[in-house]
């Protein structure tokens, strides 16, 4: 029993004896807490952090996914001063508000942002400075199904005039046009701003600007009538019920072949894909009017990476780090094949991707693009005005002055 | 007899009135007397009154003052209390010269360093001492917060009662108001039939000048069966674009747009209205003995006890697949005339089942020989019922609109999982439009302000409704 007792003593003494050198020799590692709200790629991001604490092992890495409301649980994070070390937000109005306030570091010297192909830095540059690494490049557009085109030996769009006859010929034979969404407010107001933008052209930026100042309308760099006119060609070239369709459902139309086109972003391609893996799909941007040339993709930097700057010294140091490895080729292999999203470094290889992907990557290239007007409009105005406005328009409930005006006040106050 | 008293008469037990209070010195039954000693009372109000009312202070009071406080501000709700960045002019010529103690000065300048690049001075959160790093301490924020408040810099601007009047005032989306809506826009073509009641109500009535009343005859033409209007064939450009614009600007109706209140009201007098009734019918029912009565009381409470997302779920399949094949009604979420009612449907049924609950344990508690002394009378059913049933339900009334009250003027779960206030702005609730306010639009003081009236209206409404019914109530 003596000995009994002995030997438990022994053992006990020896695991704390363990516990406490194993504490005091071994280096704590760095913990960095990474916010992010790209519920589609968690498992990939975490993939991604495992294999740089590989090559960091003092670096260890927190995913933390708030999926929704991520901009409503960030703020209240920063209020009660506990921000993230690694933050994900959305382009330009997001990094912009953030970066005013103060929250986030000045990247504009780090060597990662040279490599950062230069036409998406405005997308995370306020006042002069960067403060947010853009990560990858996506558009909306019609994503369209090249079957059902074959079938029917239809040919992509490139003005309004072939979309509309490409539209009479599904129709006639009982297929859908457009898979579309009403029910819920953010995809009408892509379209809506998407239109606009089209239309506007080279014209949006200095609008812009112009609206900031108080000094300008939504009428005024479009042709108003155009803009209410596509709505109204999107609403007639859709399902009847498309009013009660949700995500889940345009989804399904699609995959499904019910529909042969939806004008979505192309994150809503591999829910498609996924759902039925034999599509074949192409994509391409909306034509907006009856010149060719001003059929340009509505694409930008989606997703940015932005450091905390009320972390400490070292935990700086080490996010630093891992931005730096995510320009590297393994890390660009990596976003490229697990989380199919087009990064934004200079000369990154692409050619794994999907159709979809490439014709994205090839409009880029050619830089026929138009960028994202609405992560530039106040938060208000586009969560409101523009998403609530356009779902007003559909359901009659408000006419197109109504709408503008609504948009032009909201901006205003906005900007007040 | 005393409610207490009977009760005790049916378990077989007869008391004196003096006996009543347990050892503990509680009181055991209303409306007796009962003897409790002084050490008892302190004893009760130290353990459980007392923290009951720091609780209350804590949890209650202060978050509203801190409320009313914030909704008198402009803050948007990511400004960090102190500011990180400060101008180098306004640090330099502004603020420290307003500092009178040097002490003071030396203090911010510790904190506050010029940037490398000279753009301003930046916050350090930061910073070494005694060979090492660390945060800014809390007492250190406030001492920076004070001082900083002495040069008169703060984060959050006082704007006095401006959130309120914009809230009355500015705020399109707040109030009912009337709006016109127009039939024809001007980017559409031209109607070619309007029927005869709209032609005369919303074309004829808006004109004002006879010359256009004329010119708009002319255009369109009343058919053989008189019933209906046709545009004429052939219009000449001019005619055309005058018809346009007269149309564009004269073709409306008038409607009442409800608003975020006025949408709150329908719904709360519905939903109060509905799920009392409803409840009490099933409550009458199943107080009836009939042989399934316990499986259809946890069958009817059953809503109550699921989550809401499935809820959601559940019903948002219902409106999709089930009622469009029953009704006809192809869309029912997603129509802005529709959508309150179907939310209405949801919340009536899922909250009837704990009203039916409460109304079934007010009418247990009516003894039956009242009733059976009735029926021997000669009164009829209907009779019972006014004259006994109801008003001795009274006391379950008061509870259950109470409570269907209060938690129709706060609903949010149900709106946010179904339609998220859409299709535009139609189902969007008051404390639906505070959470878009504050965590959508950035306007956090703006959204306290409308948190704060909200939170008046339920204190008074519900205020009311209790001093009037605690009024009528009868006891036994």
């Amino acid at each position: 029993m003596f000995r009994g007792k002995l030997v438990s003593w022994s053992l006990l003494t020896l695991l704390i004896g363990l516990l406490i050198s194993n504490t005091i020799l071994a280096v704590a590692p760095i913990r960095l807490n990474f916010f992010f709200y790209k519920q589609e790629i968690s498992n990939q991001l975490k993939e991604m952090t495992t294999e740089f604490t590989k090559l960091n092992p003092n670096i260890v890495i927190d995913l933390e996914m708030i999926p929704n409301d991520s901009m409503a649980v960030l703020r209240s994070r920063m209020a009660s001063g506990q921000a993230p070390d690694i933050i994900q937000l959305q382009s330009y109005a997001a990094v912009f508000e953030f970066a005013k306030a103060g929250w986030l570091q000045d990247l504009t010297k780090e060597a990662v942002i040279a490599k950062v192909v230069n036409s998406t830095k405005t997308a995370v540059t306020y006042r002069g400075k960067v403060y947010a690494l853009p990560m990858d490049v996506a558009g909306i557009g019609i994503i369209y199904n090249k079957d059902i085109f074959n079938k029917y030996g239809l040919k992509p769009p490139t003005t309004f005039k072939e979309l509309q006859n490409v539209c009479t010929v599904l129709k006639q034979n009982k297929v859908i046009p457009f898979a579309s969404m009403f029910k819920v407010n953010w995809s009408v107001g892509h379209f809506l701003s998407m239109v606009h933008t089209t239309l506007a052209g080279e014209k949006v930026l200095p609008w812009i600007e112009a609206m900031n100042s108080g000094k300008a309308s939504f009428a005024d760099p479009v042709d108003v009538r155009q803009v209410f006119r596509l709505l109204d060609f999107y609403k007639a070239n859709s399902h009847p019920n498309a009013a009660e369709y949700d995500w889940n459902e345009q989804q399904a139309a699609f995959a499904k072949g019910e529909a042969a086109m939806m004008v979505q972003g192309l994150w809503s391609y591999g829910a498609a894909i996924e759902t039925n893996p034999k599509l074949n799909c192409g994509f391409i941007p909306f034509p907006c009017n009856d010149n060719p040339k001003d059929t340009k993709l509505f694409a930008d930097v989606d997703s940015t990476l932005a450091l905390s700057a009320t972390a400490s010294p070292e935990k700086q140091k080490a996010a630093k780090l891992f931005l730096e490895w995510l320009s590297t080729p393994q890390a660009i292999k990596l976003w490229v094949e697990k989380c199919k999203l087009v990064p934004t470094f200079k000369g990154a290889d692409v050619k794994s991707m999907d159709a979809p992907f490439q014709d994205l990557v090839s409009y880029l290239n050619s830089g026929k693009t138009n960028p994202w007007a609405f992560s530039m409009y106040p938060v208000s105005v586009w969560e409101d005005a523009t998403k609530n406005g356009a779902q007003e328009y559909l359901f009659g409930t408000k006419t197109p002055q109504q709408i503008i005006k609504y948009f032009d006040e909201t901006w205003r106050k906005a900007v007040k | 007899m005393k409610p207490g008293e009977k009760l005790l008469n049916e378990a077989g037990l007869t008391i004196h009135e003096n006996h009543i209070a347990d050892s503990h010195g509680f009181t055991l039954l209303e409306g007796i007397t009962v003897v409790t000693n002084r050490r008892t009372k302190i004893f009760n109000f130290c353990f459980f009154l007392l923290p009951a009312i720091v609780l209350y202070t804590l949890f209650f009071i202060r978050p509203l003052l801190q409320g009313i406080n914030y909704s008198l501000t402009d803050w948007n709700g990511i400004v960090p209390e102190i500011p990180f960045t400060i101008d180098q002019d306004q640090f330099e010529n502004e603020i420290v010269p307003k500092l009178k103690s040097k002490q003071g000065r030396q203090y911010l300048k510790q904190f506050y360093v010029l940037t490398e690049d000279g753009s301003g001075y930046r916050l350090k959160n930061w910073i070494e001492s005694n060979n090492q790093i660390r945060a800014l301490t809390n007492s250190e924020r406030n001492q920076i917060k004070k001082l900083l408040k002495s040069a008169g810099v703060s984060a959050i601007k006082f704007v006095g009662f401006e959130n309120y009047r914009q809230m009355f005032r500015s705020d399109e989306r707040f109030l009912p108001r009337f709006q016109k809506r127009y039939f024809y826009n001007e980017f559409q073509d031209l109607p070619t039939t309007i029927s005869k009641q709209e032609f005369r109500d919303y074309l004829l009535k808006n004109l004002k000048n006879a010359s256009e009343i004329k010119f708009v005859n002319t255009c369109y033409q009343l058919d053989s069966k008189g019933q209906t209007y046709h545009l004429k064939t052939v219009l000449t450009a001019t005619e055309d674009t005058q018809l346009r614009q007269i149309l564009s600007e004269s073709y409306f109706q008038t409607t009442l747009i409800p608003g975020v209140v006025g949408f709150t009201l329908f719904f709360t007098v519905f939903n109060v209205i509905f799920s009392n009734l409803l409840a009490l019918m099933l409550a009458l029912a199943l107080d009836t003995k009939i042989r399934s009565q316990n499986i259809l009381r946890s069958v009817f409470f059953f809503p109550n006890v699921l989550s809401l997302v499935i809820v959601a779920f559940i019903w948002s399949f219902v409106f999709r697949l089930i009622l469009p094949p029953l009704t006809g009604i192809a869309v029912w979420l997603g129509s802005p005339q529709l959508a309150p009612y179907a939310l209405l449907m949801v919340t009536v049924w899922q909250g009837c089942g704990w009203l039916m609950v409460i109304y079934l344990a007010g009418l247990q508690t009516i003894p039956a020989h009242i009733i059976e002394v009735a029926a021997i009378d000669g009164a009829n059913w209907w009779q019972r019922f006014v004259k006994i049933t109801v008003p001795l339900l009274l006391p379950a009334f008061t509870v259950c609109i109470f409570f269907s009250l209060a938690n129709s003027l706060k609903t949010f779960d149900i709106i946010m999982t179904l339609t998220q206030g859409g299709p535009g702005y139609a189902t969007t609730p008051i404390v639906l439009d505070i959470y878009y306010n504050a965590f959508r639009d950035n306007l956090y003081g703006y959204a306290t302000a409308k948190a704060v009236f909200l939170c008046l209206i339920i204190m008074m409404v519900t205020g009311i409704q209790l001093f009037f019914m605690k009024r009528k109530e009868v006891e036994l």
